[in-house]
């Protein structure tokens, strides 16, 4: 998937260049709060004029070379996967042709505030480091791809911002002022859509049949049910936190249609209404990843439909286990967190 | 003008993709500008979803002894990366490092543990750096 987007970037800034001639080079050094390299971080210039992108990601050294960049003004834009770091941005650089510049960044300590088991990046990684995935072709159930196992969701890498009606715009600002100490997830409520904390620390189990995908997740102990079996929503679903989902097969990637959400819950920091239309597009290329293309459509928050793309990973090490919210007592909310 | 807009919205990007850390809200409850280190022995264990707290003995200053209370990751994350629930029972000395809660009580949220017996630090950001 990453490989897909940088290619991608590749095709948008050589059509660019053909156009405007030799591009200039960004390149530096990515380091965390303590001054350590962070690898693997997402960095982005987008073009202010025509929102051409240029991507790529920092190497073990933390460093990055962003080439060849047509001539304009650019936003440049980290936003690490939640939550060791605060996002980064630099709005309006002038890249010249032929023209090298630095851009060294310092990346400022995000909410997860590195609390000891709680950081779903550190997580991640050790997860990630002691799986061993087979190479072996894509199972398959009844003909279709069969994304039965244990997956860890890795956020977006260059997260879309959606376009916010203004009561959803007022209320993210409100959201961020108060350091979302009211998220559902604060009150061990499900969190995120459309499947709730599939991000680490917690992973998602599909289990497939030929009429039936369940999805199992673990935080605030729940379940999708996704219905493969011909069967239309309903004509007044029950608003809930997973809503109905019916799916079908377009070739080896299964739509997935969902509505009936409550309004409680939140799209990471965003806020939505009870006609939220979620699609999800799920492929699995290789043995180990699924890509989930998902849009969220809603007219009650978002005056134009917002996207994320995701990859997961399989995690064949893994098993999804038994969780009970159960110590978010009083006396542990502190503070303002109250 | 501009600026501040676009810090604004790159700020609202920061859990853009469904967070799934934190039951509570750090950023509300502790200061990462008010970081603490403190040693002391373990009085009680809540090895409880969705976080674990661990509370200890430890002498302030004037040398009174004054119970604290340490909060942690879930225990389902830390049994993921190799602790276990008889890992810190009562009585073991231990070293915490992390920051203070915001309203001065006396509870904090832990970076790190490490052990006094045998100086086996245990996860934090220490393993964050090791992992990159």
């Amino acid at each position: 998937m990453r490989q897909l987007v940088i290619v991608s970037g590749l095709v948008i800034l050589s059509a660019a260049l053909f156009a405007q001639g030799a591009g200039g080079t960004l390149t530096g050094v990515v380091t965390g709060p303590t001054g350590a390299p962070v690898s693997d971080a997402p960095i982005q210039a987008k073009n202010r004029q025509n929102g051409a992108v240029v991507r790529a990601a920092t190497a073990a050294d933390g460093r990055y070379r962003l080439a060849p960049i047509p001539p304009g003004s650019y936003d440049i834009s980290i936003i690490m996967p939640c939550c060791a770091y605060e996002p980064f941005v630099q709005p309006d650089v002038a890249i010249a042709a032929g023209q090298t510049r630095q851009l060294d960044v310092r990346l400022a300590e995000g909410a997860s505030f590195n609390t000891a088991g709680d950081d779903p990046g550190e997580l991640a990684a050790v997860l990630r480091k002691r799986q061993k995935v087979p190479s072996r072709p894509v199972p398959r159930v009844a003909g279709k791809p069969d994304f039965s196992g244990v997956w860890l969701a890795n956020e977006d890498r260059y997260p879309e911002q959606p376009a916010l009606l203004p009561w959803a715009a007022a209320e993210v600002q409100k959201r961020l002022a108060n350091a979302m100490k009211d998220a559902p997830h604060t009150r061990c409520l499900p969190q995120g859509l459309p499947t709730p904390a599939s991000i680490g620390p917690f992973m998602a189990k599909m289990v497939q049949t030929p009429s039936l995908l369940v999805v199992l997740f673990e935080d605030a102990g729940g379940f999708r049910q996704i219905f493969m079996d011909g069967r239309p929503h309903p004509q007044d679903p029950d608003p809930s936190w997973v809503g109905h989902s019916i799916g079908k097969w377009d070739g080896d990637t299964l739509i997935i249609d969902t509505i009936g959400y409550n309004d409680q819950s939140w799209i990471g920091i965003y806020p939505h209404s009870e006609m939220l239309h979620v699609t999800e597009r799920i492929r699995r290329p290789d043995f180990g990843h699924l890509d989930i293309a998902v849009t969220f459509d809603d007219p009650g928050a978002f005056s134009a439909p917002y996207h994320q793309m995701m990859t997961w990973d399989l995690l064949p090490a893994e098993e999804v286990v038994a969780y009970v919210c159960e110590n978010n007592k009083a006396e542990h909310l502190v503070g303002t967190g109250k | 003008m501009r600026m501040l807009l676009a810090a604004t919205a790159l700020a609202a990007l920061m859990c853009a993709a469904a967070p799934g850390y934190a039951h509570h809200s750090f950023a509300a409850e502790f200061d990462g500008n008010k970081p603490i280190k403190q040693s002391g022995t373990v009085t009680k264990v809540e090895w409880t979803q969705p976080h674990a707290w661990i509370y200890i003995d430890s002498m302030d200053e004037s040398g009174k002894i004054v119970n604290w209370a340490w909060e942690l990751g879930s225990p389902t994350s830390l049994v993921r990366l190799g602790w276990t629930r008889n890992l810190l029972k009562v009585g073991t000395a231990v070293t915490f490092e992390g920051s203070r809660a915001r309203d001065g009580s006396n509870t904090a949220n832990a970076r790190s543990v490490t052990l006094t017996a045998t100086g086996q630090k245990l996860l934090g950001a220490s393993s964050q750096g090791q992992a990159q």
